[in-house]
């Protein structure tokens, strides 16, 4: 029975052994019932790959031989070992160098683990240590911003501005309304001007306003000399009018000459002749050149102190002589001042009936009261008390004057058009004295001793500021003659920025005017024939889009003129900003294309307002580095078990 | 008897055998259920890391965009900003300046980054709601700007697990000015000077003998750290010297030397009594300019003090005539 026992003893024992044994074997099956357990070992792995990706910089790496030589080759910089790990890798897959971003992961991870790993990104391989895949694989992911597939991860922004271009503008250089020769004795106007030097002439043309003569046959139109070449037969009369009163008949008349072959880049002079058999010849509002030309502009801001002169043309009138001067103040002009300097010639001293001084030298100065009188005037029109004979009073002529004024006109300015009127020995219809006198002006030989009105002011912000060039452009009011007469006009929004606008006013006969811009008035005429060659538009009274400018003549009594009109070759006269420069457009893969792209846009802009490429001088500025937020992409690392 | 007992001491055996492999079985299940909830709330948690570590990475992007958005509106208006850390924070989350879309700022404002963030957080069946907001913008030193910012991550599990992350971080991310244009030169020079930010490679090894370092600074204005010149965001703004508003207790102004020779020939008038320093040169300042042994003819230094309580003369290490 011992023996018995024993051997279930041992028996039980080596039973009980098996079992112990086979438990390894049932845990073993058991675990793999749950990959959860086998797979976090593979997960922290997987995690701490991605933390040194993530975490550590470039710079724990440089040694690398990848890095190193990167460094050596100044392909990468100090700042950019200053990135994550994973951001290098990043910057090097996506923009294309995928074997030195391969290289680097396997350099730097392939150290760390011994089991099998590979880095993923938008389901591309950047790098796997091991050919084949394993059963259970663990995944650690992260984001990162600025990469995906097939778009750059940086670039490069350019801008452009022209130094210098070439741009098409005009200048209107217009004749003041300014006479006279009485009963067929001459009136010799003298316009004297200065074109810049650099420039190259496409058109001039002169219209003419003069009022002469008896009829269109009776002309009395002697010279019309353009740099000493005469043009009179050359006018194409666009408008004549005849109007009578009693037996006296005269003739308003409006033409075009075309002077391009005249006028010259540089000092240019027009010569006018004219006269009337029985009344006052006279320019009439609306005498302009017109010179569209090409400059090249350096580029440059606009100033904001402002000095300039207004000369008078030299008139030589038969007896007297008279002439206007308007000038503009703009609306938000500081330190305005402004002075008359005249210089008169030949005047003739007279005195009245009753031995008294007449005055001989009268100034108006934006009213219908007198600005200055050199003596005694009898009423506000200061007509001398003399015997008389139709429109001339004879009066005693007791000497010859050649008086030279300076008047301070600061006191008396007004923001918007300023106008002065000259008369000497003469004022509306009536003239008296002998026989010439002279308003003198010679502006390009002797410009401190000619006649003109010096204006100051400054403005708080320059008109203009670097990178933007001006254009002048006008539009002619067209259509028929009218009184009144309402044009309408479109402004571009590329021709927003306007900062200085004139109506000039082309009419027959005239009276006074009245002009405003959309419902706004701008200007009235303060006395009798003030009609300025320019009439000031308030920039800020134009609008994008449709604009309305209306244009009244009226008696001095408010009624409307019945035949005086306002003719379709008034015109609208504005400059306006163009930006010579353009920003920073898209981000281009290389510096070249983002220049490239500058320029032409550049050139777009311009183009649009008549300057070309060719004539543009163009410099430009890139900046690279500008990183894309694309993504963000997700980044895998996978580890797994090697087989 | 004994047979009896032998046998019920194996029976006994294998049934305490059995309830350990059955008690094993439960403990690997449960063990297994608790690893799966762990993973989901570490890739919670790496999710989470990475929005804040991308956010870094975004706000450099943006900034970077932003910076040269900023640059480009006041070269290309010639006005300068009015609070440039004020403009810089609304590029960043609105791409704009005063309102007005800026270009190079599409697609890459908060709002889009934020909305990928979100994009993303669904893909991963977490609802995710991430705001970046209240910038604070200021210089960090003389080429670098500093950006902090709070960010707001909410993250919620509702189909694997009942789980929700919510935390509001302050982050910081330093942006380099270098290779950005220097907006002071092209406002005082009617747009016709250009110069780009690059720290000198020559800081500060001046030699009185050798003037090699200082010359190459001059030809091609690099840049140095300066105690009064206008730091970046001053630029920005037109201004010449640092304000208060901008101003640490390190420097973080700027200055260059202006080329004269450069602005000659973009057809400037140029001053060549007064000194080079970029700050002093434009704002017109009056200070005493010493012409320098070795330097071109219209080059000048001032006396007046820059750093590391050094005068220009001393830094610069150079001889007055």
């Amino acid at each position: 029975m011992g023996l018995k026992g024993i051997a279930f003893t041992i028996d039980m024992l080596i039973g009980l052994s098996l079992a112990i044994a086979l438990i390894p074997l049932l845990y073993s099956r058991t675990e793999s019932n749950y990959p959860e357990v086998s797979f976090q070992s593979l997960s922290y792995q997987a995690n701490d790959l991605l933390s040194v990706l993530t975490n550590l910089k470039a710079r724990s790496f440089s040694e690398k031989p990848t890095i190193s030589m990167l460094l050596e080759e100044k392909i990468i910089s100090e700042e950019d070992l200053e990135k994550s790990l994973l951001d290098l890798i990043g910057t090097f897959w996506y923009s294309g160098n995928k074997t030195i971003a391969s290289n680097i992961t396997k350099e730097v991870l392939g150290s760390l683990s011994d089991k099998c790993f590979s880095l993923q990104t938008q389901n591309e391989t950047i790098y796997s240590s091991c050919d084949s895949e394993g059963k259970t694989m663990a995944v650690a992911h992260t984001i990162e911003s600025g990469y995906d597939v097939g778009k750059p991860v940086s670039g490069y922004v350019a801008r452009a501005w022209a130094t210098k271009s070439k741009k098409n503008t005009t200048q209107i250089i217009p004749f003041y309304p300014e006479g006279s020769g009485w009963t067929a004795q001459r009136l010799e106007v003298t316009k004297s001007f200065a074109l810049p030097t650099d420039i190259t002439i496409y058109n001039a043309t002169l219209y003419v306003s003069i009022h002469f003569g008896t009829s269109q046959s009776q002309a009395q139109f002697e010279q019309l000399k353009v740099n000493d070449v005469q043009k009179k037969n050359d006018v194409n009369w666009l408008y004549l009018q005849e109007e009578s009163y009693g037996s006296e008949i005269t003739t308003a008349a409006y033409g075009v000459v075309d002077v391009t072959n005249e006028i010259r880049p540089g000092n240019n002079s027009i010569y006018l002749v004219i006269g009337t058999p029985n009344y006052h010849s006279h320019i009439h509002p609306g005498m302009r050149l017109i010179v569209t030309y090409s400059l090249t502009q350096e580029a440059s801001t606009g100033s904001q102190s402002f000095k300039k002169r207004y000369y008078f043309d030299n008139v030589l009138g038969n007896t007297g002589a008279w002439s206007m001067v308007s000038f503009y103040i703009p609306e938000n002009a500081k330190n305005a001042s402004a002075y008359l300097h005249l210089k008169a010639l030949n005047v003739d001293d007279t005195k009245n009936l009753l031995g008294r001084n007449s005055s001989d030298v009268i100034i108006y100065f934006n009213s219908g009261n007198i600005f200055y009188k050199d003596d005694y005037c009898s009423s506000s029109t200061c007509y001398p008390l003399c015997s008389w004979s139709g429109y001339y009073r004879n009066c005693q002529k007791v000497g010859v004057m050649n008086p030279e004024l300076y008047l301070n006109l600061t006191n008396n300015l007004t923001f918007g058009t300023n106008v002065i009127s000259v008369y000497l020995n003469c004022y509306g219809d009536i003239h008296w004295g002998n026989k010439e006198a002279i308003i003198y002006s010679d502006p390009l030989n002797d410009p401190n001793g000619s006649s003109y009105v010096e204006v100051s002011y400054d403005l708080e912000a320059p008109t203009f500021n670097y990178g933007e060039i001006d254009l002048t452009k006008e539009i002619l009011f067209g259509g028929t003659a009218s009184n009144p007469k309402t044009f309408q006009f479109e402004l571009k929004p590329s021709q927003k920025n306007i900062i200085e606008a004139f109506v000039h006013i082309a009419q027959g006969f005239s009276s006074m005017v009245n002009v405003s811009v959309n419902n706004f008035w701008i200007f009235t005429s303060p006395s009798l024939r003030v009609v300025p060659e320019n009439v000031y538009v308030y920039p800020n009274k134009l609008l994008l889009g449709n604009n309305s400018i209306k244009v009244v003549d009226f008696q001095q009594g408010g009624s409307i003129s019945d035949t005086n009109y306002i003719l379709p070759w008034s015109s609208f006269e504005y400059t306006y900003l163009v930006k010579g420069l353009v920003g920073y457009g898209r981000v281009f893969n290389s510096s070249q294309l983002a220049i490239e792209d500058a320029k032409q846009r550049l050139f777009a802009q311009l183009g649009e307002e008549g300057i070309m490429p060719e004539e543009m001088q163009v410099d430009s500025q890139s900046v690279q580095g500008v990183r894309w937020l694309w993504g963000p992409a997700l980044f895998k690392i996978l580890v797994w078990e090697r087989e | 008897m004994r047979g009896i007992f032998f046998s019920m001491i194996i029976v006994f055996l294998i049934a305490c055998l059995l309830m350990f492999f059955s008690i094993q079985k439960s403990l690997l299940s449960f063990y297994s259920s608790q690893i799966a909830v762990e993973n989901r709330v570490e890739a919670m948690l790496s999710f989470y890391n990475s929005i804040v570590r991308d956010s870094r990475k975004s706000m450099e992007i943006m900034a970077g965009r932003a910076l040269c958005s900023a640059v480009d509106y006041v070269v290309t208006t010639g006005n300068p900003l009015q609070s440039s850390n004020d403009t810089l924070a609304e590029l960043i989350l609105n791409g704009s300046i005063s309102g007005a879309p800026q270009a190079l700022m599409e697609g890459s404002i908060t709002k889009d980054w934020e909305d990928s963030i979100e994009y993303l957080g669904s893909l991963q069946a977490f609802e995710t709601k991430v705001e970046i907001k209240d910038l604070l913008i200021q210089p960090e030193d003389s080429f670098h700007i500093s950006i902090s910012y709070s960010l707001s991550v909410k993250l919620y599990d509702n189909r694997i697990i009942e789980a929700n992350l919510s935390r509001t971080t302050r982050e910081k991310v330093i942006i380099s000015i270098e290779n950005l244009e220097d907006p002071l030169y092209p406002l005082n020079t009617y747009g016709r000077a250009v110069n780009i930010i690059k720290l000198s490679p020559h800081w500060i090894n001046y030699s009185s003998e050798d003037l090699t370092n200082l010359k190459d600074d001059l030809n091609n204005s690099y840049y140095h750290p300066s105690l009064y010149g206008a730091s970046f965001l001053d630029r920005l703004e037109g201004k010449f010297f640092v304000q208060g508003k901008y101003s640490k207790q390190n420097p973080v102004g700027l200055e260059s030397f202006v080329n004269k020779d450069k602005l000659l020939s973009a057809g400037l008038s140029i001053n060549a009594s007064a000194t080079n320093i970029d700050y002093f040169y434009f704002s017109g300042s009056n200070v005493p300019a010493y012409s320098i042994s070795g330097m071109p003819t219209n080059f000048r230094l001032d006396n007046e003090t820059t750093i590391e309580g050094k005068t220009h003369l001393q830094i610069y290490n150079v001889t007055v005539i």
